[in-house]
């Protein structure tokens, strides 16, 4: 190994101390200085408080931020976005509250089982569509332990709602699909997905108006009414039919436009530095 | 002293219950503390001033907001505003970094590393600093309360909303509570509602007494205590139909109002003794919801 006739002038050396230089020229430095005792040295003599502050916080920042727990590293590989997953982290503290919701749903769904089919069916019909939309109200208002702390804030509430219903669809939907393994239920059980979805998403866009409570009570009875309508015209079929399917995805379509038109509700409008 | 927040007729009910009359108020830079008995209207006052309730009636603007006007308005004036509730039901599972870490979400730091610096800063502020990576669960009542407390600093905030917030606290940590306060009262506007006269004494440059949800006196600290003047005693015995009477660790009884025995002698009356000289003149008022 040869030793480096060459070293950097006190110039080169002040702009590569303050950072700037381009990329390139503060990496041909940075190359330079690590093999040159003498370079290093130097360069030490010119890095200044101003520019060795900021460095010294970010690495106390870093050492002094606890490790990442298992579900935010799997939401940071997943390539969530840094400010989602600390709303998803902060709801998983609701996976309690969410869990006894989808067991009540799992319960049900065994009754069911024991029930008439005609009478299986209208239970079926009635109930699992709403599940999943009382689940976003859950999410939404009454389950949050801090939930007068999280409303004096300007983050939008619709957004944190919109991200705890992500957690909890997906934590439902696994156990619905179990459900459809009993063999006593003879339903097809993906048929309740987009009356589901249609509900959940006509639920949020009253939530931008309503309160939780009287926006849950809205859209059960209504439901119930449909369900109750098609059954005095013994047409429960329906629901499952591509007609009633494909009117329940108009309906969500249509909500997430009504929705997206009221975006403004659903971002944070703007960010601090 | 420049303006934080005003309220303009400002009045709540709660179905046809009155928690807060048609109020007038002007919130400056500084320390104001407010007192009151249980049921006067302070928490209802300060959740109106937080946002997390819309008043019946009348106007608030915080930092210059119309907190009653559109949301735009509101979500602007939020920006504006720290705020701890009276109990605040803490996520038990999370960490207290992690729930300092979610706040600053909701207060819009989008930067992870701005953010966590600043989840540092606060709870550095509140003597928190080595235990950010602790369940909320494992800490201690006194610990749970500086870090709600902490939450309410984050950011810059114009106003700073606090519903009582030594409960809790040994002496030394109130004190340096007090510090921390008054530090921040230098740039924001602090409210504090409190049963401590001690701390209004130590630290606010203003008073507000509530009673009845209507604001009975609104001063200065040497101000409320003028209004007990020549109305504190010490004797021997207890003065004759005194408000209140107790006899001190010396021996001596110190008397609030009522007629003076011969040997009494008159003494400074204190924060709390003209407190409790304005309740008992105050009383009629009485009957509004917790």
């Amino acid at each position: 190994m040869t030793t480096t006739p060459w070293h950097a002038g006190p110039e080169l050396l002040a702009s590569y101390a303050d950072g700037s230089l381009d990329d390139v020229g503060q990496a041909a430095v940075e190359a330079h200085v690590e093999r040159c005792p003498h370079c290093r040295a130097d360069a030490t003599t010119l890095v200044t408080r101003s520019t060795l502050d900021p460095v010294w916080d970010r690495v106390l920042v870093e050492v002094r931020t606890p490790e990442p727990g298992q579900l935010t590293r799997l939401l940071r590989w997943l390539r969530v976005p840094e400010v989602d997953v600390v709303v998803l982290r902060a709801s998983a503290n609701l996976v309690v509250a969410m869990a006894v919701a989808v067991a009540a749903s799992l319960i049900f769904a065994l009754g069911a089982a024991q029930l008439s089919h005609d009478r299986q069916q209208l239970a079926w019909l009635v109930i699992a569509p709403l599940l999943p939309a009382l689940l976003v109200a859950g999410a939404y208002d009454s389950t949050d332990p801090i939930r007068e702390l999280a409303d004096a804030t300007p983050y939008s509430k619709l957004r944190v709602a919109l991200l705890r219903t992500l957690v909890a669809v997906l934590g439902a939907v696994p156990l619905v699909l179990l459900m459809g393994l009993v063999p006593e239920i003879d339903i097809s059980v993906v048929a309740w997905l987009l009356p589901a979805l249609a509900i959940a998403c006509v639920l949020l866009v009253l939530l931008t108006r309503l309160s939780a409570a009287v926006s849950v009570a809205a859209v059960a009875t209504v439901w119930v009414l449909v369900v109750a309508a098609l059954r005095a015209g013994d047409r429960l079929e329906q629901v499952t039919a591509p007609l009633g399917q494909s009117l329940s995805l108009l309906v969500a379509v249509a909500s997430v436009l009504v929705l997206a038109r009221r975006w403004g509700l659903l971002r944070p409008e703007r960010t601090r530095a | 002293m420049t303006i934080v927040a005003s309220l303009r007729g400002v009045s709540k009910k709660y179905g046809g219950t009155i928690a807060l009359r048609p109020t007038d108020l002007d919130l400056r830079t500084g320390v104001t503390g407010l007192l009151g008995p249980n049921g006067a209207g302070k928490s209802t006052l300060l959740r109106l001033l937080a946002t997390a309730q819309p008043p019946s009636s009348g106007t608030i603007s915080v930092a210059g907001n119309d907190v009653t006007g559109s949301v735009a308005d509101r979500t602007e004036a939020r920006r504006r505003l720290g705020y701890l509730p009276q109990e605040v039901g803490l996520p038990r599972r999370s960490t207290a970094f992690d729930f300092l870490d979610y706040l600053a979400v909701l207060k819009e730091w989008s930067d992870t590393r701005a953010r966590h610096q600043e989840v540092l800063r606060v709870l550095d502020l509140v003597e928190l600093g080595s235990l950010g990576g602790k369940r909320i669960s494992a800490l201690s009542g006194g610990q749970r309360r500086r870090l709600s407390i902490a939450q309410a600093l984050m950011g810059d905030p114009r106003l700073v909303v606090l519903d009582e917030p030594t409960t809790g606290l040994d002496p030394e940590q109130r004190a340096s509570l007090r510090g921390l306060l008054s530090e921040q009262a230098r740039t924001s506007g602090v409210l504090l509602a409190t049963h401590q006269t001690e701390d209004v004494a130590a630290l606010c440059d203003r008073v507000i007494v509530l009673d009845g949800g209507a604001v009975c006196f609104d001063g200065t600290v040497p101000e409320l205590v003028a209004t007990a003047a020549g109305q504190v005693w010490v004797g021997d015995e207890a003065n004759e139909r005194a408000l209140s009477s107790w006899r001190t660790g010396s021996g001596a009884v110190r008397s609030i109002g009522g007629t003076p025995r011969p040997d009494a002698q008159l003494v400074e009356p204190a924060v709390e003794d003209a407190y409790l000289l304005m309740r008992a003149t105050t009383r009629p008022h009485e009957g509004a919801v917790p």
